[in-house]
């Protein structure tokens, strides 16, 4: 007969206290656990609204100085097999005004005819950007159709809340003044809208180029692969076309505002995971003070009977690890749906490690 | 049981159960320090029952811890059953106390989780007895002690003196050379004080059992085959007790001790 399997009679014997146990140790790996979860769950919300933003892009070209540059540069890349589309945008800050209304907005400049294959737009009213809507440049150099208001597409809430409505005007404040926009579109607050929590202005590429003095340039150009292309691969084949001053990345590590939105973000979070995590192990140490304080006088009886150190050792273990897996089966009943957490301890790692040391 | 009592030597063999030499032991260190033993030789002949007095503070316990192996001397050395305590390692020594020595406390100390059976089977299930033999003996050893009654009781549901006896068994149950009891009647009634006095006296006569018991209580002295009396950690005094010196007797000597 086992020493353990005697004394472990305790555990039945006392259910009160057994389940007091437990429960400490479930208070505290459900503290920790949670507190990963939602972390975990914060992030993904976080990766997957810069993910839309970037879009389903494998890679994405940019200038290594994150200033904007002449596509061209970049043209040999598409005639690669591995690349099936590339797709040019620019991105910069701005301010819309209506009425009394004034807030600063993201606009993204897009090309209508290709940018659908890297980001969604979910409309909720009106129409999409056309090949139309992108007025000529020859239509540009006069001056009607500089003057011309441009059609751009806003989230649906972040124009409700500046009174905007399908078809109405507003004023976009841009280096080279005010420029008239026309909504055009509205937009679910998914995919390209998401950004920057909806305050984003879509515009085609061209008239963007125009307003913000930047013809010809655009911040990135974003490659969509041929299907069951390698993307390390074609990491590698884009890089070698590619002219010194720009670079492929992959759309993960995003420029600028994302990253640092991101990296916040994390550092809170982390430092969440970690309170927990602490807190956790503090009222597990604790429930396992107080029952061995308990039965202090028990085990030095045990002792004074001829136990050995190890003996008591291995009792103690034992009973932790029988309150341990009973506590933390609570938190992870055995089972399917439990499967995507509970297997992969990388989760809580991931959770608890601030991004710079990763 | 029987087997045991034959492979017991016969009272009064050469070798000592206990013996100790010059042991000291003190407590803390610096302006602390704590004299609790201050040079004590003693040997008990197997087969014979030892009452240790003295005040309080005089380094009665102590000296129990230390032959009992729970505690080691600041000097000096102890021998059970012709083994040198401080040549044994704490592994070693858990072992000797574990087979040779048998211990009862004032509070009894029997585990308030397990049932008086399993109590008594303890030690055997220590030494990794299995479960039926453990429990065979058991029975045995609170047959032995007049308890047998109340096996499946936990020690909550039994009266001090029944608890006594039950700790009793406990000791027992190894079959061990010596049995060390601290103040075993401390905590009982005069009625079962007697009572467990009685049956330490019967192991002795019956079974050549060989105890060192620490008491405060004359009437549980008077039952030994000699009295060591302690005072300020050293021995003041030893007798024996043979032959119909009265707990009266006893206490008055002590009375004029101190
Ligand atoms: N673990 C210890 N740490 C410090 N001092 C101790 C310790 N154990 C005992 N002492 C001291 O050693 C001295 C002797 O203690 P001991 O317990 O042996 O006395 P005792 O004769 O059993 O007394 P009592 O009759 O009250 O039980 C006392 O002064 C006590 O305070
Ligand atoms: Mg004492």
């Amino acid at each position: 007969m086992r020493l353990w399997a005697y004394t472990v009679r305790e555990l039945w014997r006392r259910p009160g206290r057994t389940v007091l146990t437990v429960l400490g140790i479930v208070i505290g790996v459900a503290a920790v656990v949670s507190v990963s979860l939602a972390s975990a769950g914060a992030r993904d919300a976080f990766s997957n609204m810069f993910d839309q933003v970037a879009g389903r892009a494998a890679l994405e070209v940019v200038a290594q100085a994150r200033t904007p540059f002449d596509p061209a540069q970049a043209q040999a890349v598409e005639s690669l097999p591995e690349v099936e589309a590339a797709v040019p945008a620019i991105s910069v800050q701005a301010a819309l005004l209506h009425g009394q209304e004034r807030s600063p907005v993201l606009v993204l400049g897009i090309d209508p005819r290709v940018d659908g294959l890297v980001r969604d737009y979910v409309l909720r009213e009106g129409a999409l950007l056309s090949d139309e809507t992108e007025v000529k440049a020859d239509d540009l150099s006069d001056e009607a159709g500089a003057g011309a208001p441009v059609e751009a597409l806003l989230e649906a809430g972040f124009a409700r809340t500046l009174g905007l409505a399908l078809g109405d005007e507003a004023r976009l404040l841009t280096p080279t003044g005010l420029a008239t926009l026309r909504v055009r579109g509205l937009l679910a607050l998914r995919g390209a809208a998401v950004f920057n929590n909806g305050a984003v202005v879509v515009l085609p590429l061209e008239r963007t180029q125009r307003l913000f003095d930047q013809e010809g340039r655009v911040n990135t150009v974003q490659l969509v692969l041929a299907d069951g292309a390698d993307v390390v691969a074609a990491q590698e084949r884009v890089a070698r076309v590619l002219p010194p001053g720009l670079i492929v990345q992959r759309p993960a590590s995003r420029g600028g505002l994302a990253d640092e939105t991101l990296a916040n973000t994390e550092l809170g979070l982390s430092a969440l995971s970690a309170l927990a995590l602490v807190a956790g192990a503090f009222i597990i140490l604790n429930t396992f003070l107080m029952n061995v304080g308990e039965r202090r006088r028990q085990l030095a009886v045990m002792r004074a009977l001829g136990a050995t150190r190890r003996q008591i050792t291995r009792l103690l273990l034992r009973e932790a690890i029988l309150l341990g897996s009973g506590g933390r089966s609570w938190v992870w009943p055995p089972g399917r749906g439990s499967r995507r957490y509970s297997s992969d301890p990388c989760r809580v790692w991931w959770a608890l490690t601030p991004p710079a040391s990763r | 049981m029987c087997a045991a009592s034959t492979a017991r030597p016969a009272k009064g063999s050469v070798t000592p159960a206990v013996e100790a030499q010059g042991l000291t032991k003190a407590f803390g260190s610096g302006p602390t320090e704590v004299q609790a033993l201050r040079g004590v030789d003693l040997s008990l002949r197997q087969g014979v029952f030892l009452a240790v007095m003295g005040p309080s503070g005089s380094g009665k316990s102590t000296l129990l811890h230390l032959v009992g192996g729970l505690t080691k001397p600041t000097s000096g050395k102890v021998l059970v059953g012709g083994q040198d305590l401080s040549a044994l390692n704490d592994d070693a020594l858990t072992l000797l106390r574990r087979r040779r020595i048998g211990f009862v406390f004032q509070f009894f100390n029997l585990l308030p989780i397990l049932t008086a059976l399993e109590n008594v089977a303890l030690p055997l299930i220590i030494d990794g007895v299995r479960e039926a033999e453990a429990t065979q003996r058991a029975a045995a050893a609170m047959e032995l002690v007049g308890i047998a009654h109340r096996r499946g009781h936990r020690p909550g549901k039994l009266s001090g003196g029944e608890q006594q006896r039950v700790a009793v068994a406990r000791a027992l149950v190894t079959e061990p050379v010596l049995i060390l009891a601290d103040e075993p009647t401390g905590n009982l009634d005069s009625t079962t004080g007697d009572q467990v006095m009685a049956l330490l006296r019967r192991l002795v006569d019956e079974r050549g059992q060989t105890i060192l018991m620490v008491t405060h209580d004359p009437r549980a002295a008077a039952m030994a085959d000699s009295l060591l009396t302690l005072k300020d950690g050293f021995v003041a005094h030893e007798q024996r007790l043979d032959g119909g010196r009265s707990a009266g007797e006893i206490l008055r000597e002590l009375e004029g001790l101190s």
